[in-house]
């Protein structure tokens, strides 16, 4: 990732909001002849810090309104005690965005939580909480002190997927010709900071085109080096490249020194230690698909340690050909797992090409030259089908050549969904989808599956690439999932463990709604960011909640304390509100046994629409 | 592209060169018959040498890559330099070698280059001969850095780009080294920096939401406001206004821009940028179908012009079904505005107009679509051997950007067996057919090159066209040939003793092709017997023509392509005429 991802969604934020101005100002300005509505409501609130609640002076607070025609407010920046109010306000909805150096909002889930004012409206007590943003800094370095240039540093923390505590990634630096890396906006927290991915370039590209002297007579000699075959290109065995390490000098997470990052610190001197080790290939050839294989459904996914399941290194092969000959370099020794799919008949099928990161020169450099040649083959769209392989590889200091990877055709799930009054299922079956999703893959490169429509009587056909646990999801309007049967068996909201193609799949839909809740949230204290979260008392759903998505569930609480809650099965749930700070990695078994005790408990009933009052 | 983009795609290349070749047991053209893989030449000749820093230290670098190539063998090997800095390649059969390094920080270099990213001079090796004195020297790479704050002062998260000005076509543009992006204390830092003068911009997207400063509130103002009393500057609103695309120190305008110097080795800190926002206006006007309908279901987009900002972004909007159109909020600048009807891409038809946007809003606008030309032609060979299938081979035509309506687009579409081809989507503007034919990682770009382009009779090779409907090409021939043609010959001092330390230098006696990026301009450094070959067999190839042949003593990167440099070097330049299928042998003396 080139940039941080919170400063990303940051900016992505400043950017929506621009393009609803924008739409505003062009589209949605009365006509003239209407008089205004008085602009007499009144906005005030106050900016603090998480968790202190010391306020924060300095902070720049703009007002995003939609309607005003008489253009935008000047932003206002927070007194001495983070306080802030817009005056003479239209009646609408608003919204408050509030920036300060080195701070983020604390959770990333609900930016957008307006406030509506009605005509002379006063709302004076807004509370905007943010988080100072913390860093890690340091300096890497070979085993003979020289700085390691361009590699990748992943700041790893704990966080939950699919339920279970892992290791995940908090943000992403890259060294530079000095060395030094430096991972900024941060939250607060324990980090593994690991010097992970080395260049996978291992010669410098200034070089290469001095090389040739000019790219043109570059692109002639890989054409004349291409034709000359094999043997007249060698790595020499003395190249060598640096495997991921973790903070000082650690090959696992176990034995990695954990940095506490508190709020607002940098945190230097996180110097790592590495040490050069041979630089392997690793190649062989893919058979027995549909022939055509292209990089993108290639990689080799560095396996983790067991309980931390931390995927540190995921790499792109450097270059896949036509045949299925597939070259990785510069790879670490370690565990890995060859991860390889290929589908067709999803689209427009282009003829087989040379593909991988090497090409991109060979086909992007059009200055002086065509792209290659894609013959002119038909457009093949046919039937969807999918081919997978799964291999493990273990790479030690020597070469790993003639993997031979056969692929194998992917599975059929099939079968059918029916309306649980018996009715035929509603013509509108064939335009939503149905699908099902692998909850865990090794390193997150997933296999794919693929959704698909239902057939007018309801029959559904559903490819998937790779065996193991699947979560059902059905997304067709007008209709709710009531019971999943697999071989008789309810797995209504569990995985689908599928291992091999399977026919019996039954889905009981229903053209009624599921449950929904209205809720509103009283408090004495001040408009703040709070979120609604709301879970089944099911404890047999917490294990693996990927498959249970719906009985998983969290809402944005508006400034006057309204949210909804909908799409929700019957059952026992537990309904929690709690400050957006609070919220992070909630969906974890400890953590939902915890909330359950203070939790107000709600039993619904399908198709129940039930107004809740949360008192706080 | 930018150039790190292009530094990394030609890393790309090698890499692929050296993937492919080494697991390649034969070779598949497109749709062609496979070919055999042909033995790699050996021999007992060998290259060895050291890696030093360039700077005055001169410090052996130990880990870094050496990379060799045979320019005739196409040997390619690949080492690594010992605790000493020492490298060394055996088996090599005789032939001219580049020789080349790299270790991060430093830049990479060539053998015999005398400044970074310069032609290095080829290493001969004569059959059993043991070179043992190569040096590469790797010159320390620079690095700028500094904060970019908003209007408000406060770190912007922004793209910082790191621009050089180079030149295209005779005229200086600014092309974009590196894009970086800002980290949430507003900085940057870009390494990895040759010598030479950049400009560095930056540059925030979207509207700014207010134009006007913020307002510090003061003591008590916030007890007076709960009590409805407050100053008029608090209820003060103003229009949106956008960021521009800021240079150092702060301009939005690359022509008052202050360079940054860099010498070899230099970390410049400070460069330090604060975004400048622009008030907007509006563009509003109607598209109209060919027979004066208004054409409802079209859009319309209005795009940066490409060379005046290197970070290219478009507006757009829908088309009403009255035929209206309206773009807010559009910042000062050059643009071109496309419509484009709706419906299937193959039955599309566009309007396009030159737009100078200077914050007054430009109404009453009206664009009629017209329909996009088709040209069609075909591909032959001229072949002294036997001649690969037509099927799937795409002819090189492309629309040249800064034309009347920018960079025009059109749909190439691949020769069929017969070799016909079809052009679709053309809109009207200046085009070039021509350049390098390259068929992808294949045989057919070592053996074929482009001959000629002859439309309606009329040479059109690697010239730029203009085409309207009126001067539509109707037969377009496309000839391809084996034949290849190459300028060698040694450059001696006047004394008769070889002459290495200068770059050769071919260009086209006709000015109309003294184009950037030109296949007919070529340079070379001789190697340390003072041969030098220009051209050679392919893709590579120099065209038949009349050429002039003259020799510099320093090349700045692309600075072939400067057509001042190419006039200035016509009286002292030898004249040559290439046939096809000639290999020329011109030797030159240094006077």
């Amino acid at each position: 990732m080139g940039f941080n991802r919170l400063t990303g969604l940051w900016a992505a934020a400043c950017i929506a909001v621009a393009a609803a101005l924008a739409t505003t100002h062009a589209q949605q300005a009365p006509p003239a002849s209407q008089p205004p509505p008085p602009a007499t409501a009144f906005l005030a609130g106050q900016v603090v810090e998480y968790p202190s609640g010391k306020p924060i002076a300095g902070a720049t607070v703009l007002l995003i309104g939609r309607g005003d025609p008489r253009g935008v407010r000047a932003p206002v920046i927070t007194d001495g005690q983070g306080r802030f109010y817009f005056a003479n306000l239209l009646p609408g909805t608003y919204q408050t965005q509030v920036g300060k150096t080195g701070y983020s909002y604390p959770s990333m889930t609900f930016l957008v939580r307006p406030v509506q004012l009605a005509v002379g409206e006063r709302v004076t007590d807004v509370k905007v909480t943010l988080v100072k943003f913390g860093a890690i800094s340091g300096t890497l370095r070979d085993d003979a002190g020289d700085p390691v240039v361009g590699m990748q540093v992943v700041a790893m923390r704990r966080g939950v997927v699919n339920g279970r505590v892992t290791m995940v990634p908090g943000g992403t630096a890259k060294s530079d010709d000095r060395g030094v890396y430096r991972v900024g906006s941060l939250l607060l927290g324990d980090y593994i900071v690991c010097a992970c991915a080395s260049d996978p370039m291992p010669l410098d590209g200034v070089l290469l085109t001095t090389l040739a002297s000019q790219p043109l007579q570059l692109m002639g000699a890989t054409a004349r080096a291409l034709k000359v075959g094999s043997d007249a290109v060698s790595f020499d065995d003395s190249l060598k490249t640096f495997a991921p390490t973790m903070f000082p000098m650690s090959n696992t997470v176990a034995r990695a020194v954990r940095v506490a990052v508190k709020s607002g610190d940098e945190t230097a001197n996180i110097d790592v230690v590495l040490n050069a080790t041979k630089s392997v290939r690793v190649s062989g050839r893919i058979s027995g698909g549909p022939g055509g294989m292209t990089a993108n459904g290639i990689r080799l996914v560095a396996v983790g340690e067991s309980d931390e399941g931390a995927a540190l290194t995921q790499m792109t092969p450097m270059l896949v050909q036509p045949d299925g000959r597939f070259d990785f370099i510069n790879v670490p020794s370690g565990s890995y797992m060859l991860m390889v799919n290929q589908v067709t008949g999803a689209g427009p099928f282009s003829a087989p090409t040379y593909s991988g990161i090497a090409t991109a020169f060979l086909g992007g450099r059009s200055a002086a030259a065509t792209p290659p040649t894609a013959p002119g083959q038909p457009v093949r769209v046919g039937e969807l089908s999918i081919f997978w392989a799964s291999i493990p590889v273990t790479v030690g200091p020597r070469d790993v050549g003639d993997l031979q990877v056969t692929l194998r055709p992917g599975n059929v799930l099939s079968g059918k969904l029916q309306l649980d009054n018996g009715a035929p299922v509603p013509p509108t079956v064939v335009r939503g989808s149905v699908a099902i999703r692998p909850l865990m893959t090794p390193g997150g490169f997933a296999v794919p599956t693929f959704g698909a429509q239902a057939a007018a009587d309801g029959s559904v056909r559903l490819n998937f690439g790779l065996p193991g646990r699947h979560a059902f999801d059905l997304q067709i309007a007008g209709l709710t999932v009531r019971r999943v049967e697999l071989a008789g068996v309810d797995v209504t909201d569990l995985p689908l463990d599928l291992q091999t193609d399977a026919s019996d799949l039954l889905v009981t839909v229903s053209t009624a709604p599921l449950a929904s809740i209205e809720g509103t949230v009283t408090r004495a204290g001040a408009l703040q960011d709070v979120t609604a979260l709301i879970f089944t008392a099911d404890r047999r759903l917490w294990a693996e909640p990927r498959a249970a998505n719906r009985r998983f569930q969290a809402a944005a609480v508006s400034l006057k304390g309204a949210f909804t809650l909908s799409n929700l099965p019957g059952g026992d749930y537990f309904l929690a509100v709690l400050p957006d700070t609070e919220t992070a990695d909630w969906i974890e078994a400890s953590r939902l046994e915890a909330l359950s005790r203070t939790a107000q408990k709600v039993t619904l009933t399908d198709g129940e629409k039930k107004a809740i009052e949360v008192k706080r | 592209m930018s150039r790190q983009l292009l530094r990394r795609l030609a890393a790309c290349a090698l890499v692929s060169l050296l993937t492919t070749a080494v697991a390649m047991g034969q070779v598949r053209d497109g749709g062609a018959a496979t070919s055999p893989t042909i033995a790699a030449p050996t021999g007992t000749g060998s290259i060895a040498g050291v890696v030093v820093s360039g700077d005055s230290a001169s410090r052996p670098m130990r880990l870094a890559t050496v990379v060799l190539i045979g320019a005739t063998t196409g040997v390619l090997k690949v080492t690594s330099t010992d605790r000493d800095g020492k490298f060394v390649f055996g088996s090599l059969p005789a032939d001219r070698y580049t020789v080349g390094a790299s270790r991060p920080p430093y830049l990479g270099a060539v053998a015999g280059a005398r400044r970074p990213a310069r032609p290095g001079s080829p290493v001969v090796v004569a059959a059993g001969q043991k070179v043992t004195d190569t040096i590469i020297r790797l010159p320390p790479a620079a690095a700028i850095s500094g904060v970019v704050v908003d209007e408000l002062g406060q770190p912007c998260s922004c793209l910082v780009g790191v621009q050089q000005r180079k030149l295209q076509n005779g005229v200086r543009v600014l092309v974009n080294v590196a894009t970086i992006v800002t980290d949430e204390r507003g900085r940057y830092r870009q390494s990895g920096l040759g010598p030479g003068e950049y400009l560095v911009m930056a540059h925030r997207s979207g509207l700014v939401p207010a134009m006007t400063p913020p307002r510090t509130l003061a003591s008590g103002e916030f007890e007076a406001a709960l009590q409805g009393s407050y100053p008029q500057s608090a209820t003060a609103t103003a229009a949106p206004a956008r960021y521009a695309p800021t240079f150092y120190p702060g301009t939005s305008r690359s022509s008052d821009a202050t360079g940054v110097l860099l010498a070899p080795g230099d970390d410049r800190t400070g460069i330090d940028i604060q975004v400048q926002v622009v008030s907007t206006s509006r563009v509003e006007g109607v598209v109209m179908t060919a027979d004066g309908q208004p054409a409802s279901n079209a859009s319309v987009s209005l795009l940066t012009v490409a060379d005046q900002t290197p970070l290219p972004f478009a507006l757009g909007a829908r088309v009403g079904n009255d035929g209206r159109f309206l773009i807010g909020n559009v910042a000062p600048g050059p643009y071109t505005l496309t419509a484009l009807s709706g419906g299937a891409p193959q039955a599309a038809q566009y309007a396009t107009l030159a737009l100078d946007m200077t914050g007054i809003d430009a109404l009453g606008i009206q664009l009629t679509l017209r329909p996009p030309m088709t040209l069609s032609g075909r591909l032959v060979f001229d072949a002294t051997t036997s001649s690969p299938s037509t099927a799937g081979l795409i002819v090189p035509f492309k629309g040249i950007a800064g034309g009347p309506t920018g960079a025009a687009q059109a749909s190439v579409g691949a020769a069929d067996a017969s070799g016909a081809f079809t052009i679709k989507q053309i809109m009207p503007g200046r085009y070039v057919f021509g350049g390098a034919m390259y068929f992808g990682a294949n045989t057919n770009s070592v053996t074929w090159t482009l001959q000629s382009v002859i439309a309606d009779g009329k040479d059109i090779t690697d010239r730029a066209i203009d085409i309207t409907p009126e001067s539509l090409p109707k037969d377009v021939v496309v000839t391809l040939s084996d034949k290849w043609q190459s300028v060698s010959g040694k450059l001696a001092q006047a004394n008769g003793a070889p002459a290495n330390d200068y770059t050769v230098i071919v260009f086209p006696a006709d000015k109309a092709y003294w184009v950037t990026g030109s296949r007919r301009i070529l340079a070379a450094r001789p190697d340390s017997q003072g041969q030098f070959i220009l051209g050679g067999q392919g893709m590579v190839s120099l065209p038949p023509g009349d050429y002039l042949l003259a020799t510099v003593t320093e090349l700045d990167r692309d600075e072939q392509f400067d057509p001042a440099l190419l006039a200035s070097l016509i009286p002292a330049a030898v004249p040559l005429s290439l046939q096809p299928g000639e290999r020329k042998v011109q030797d030159l003396v240094i006077r």
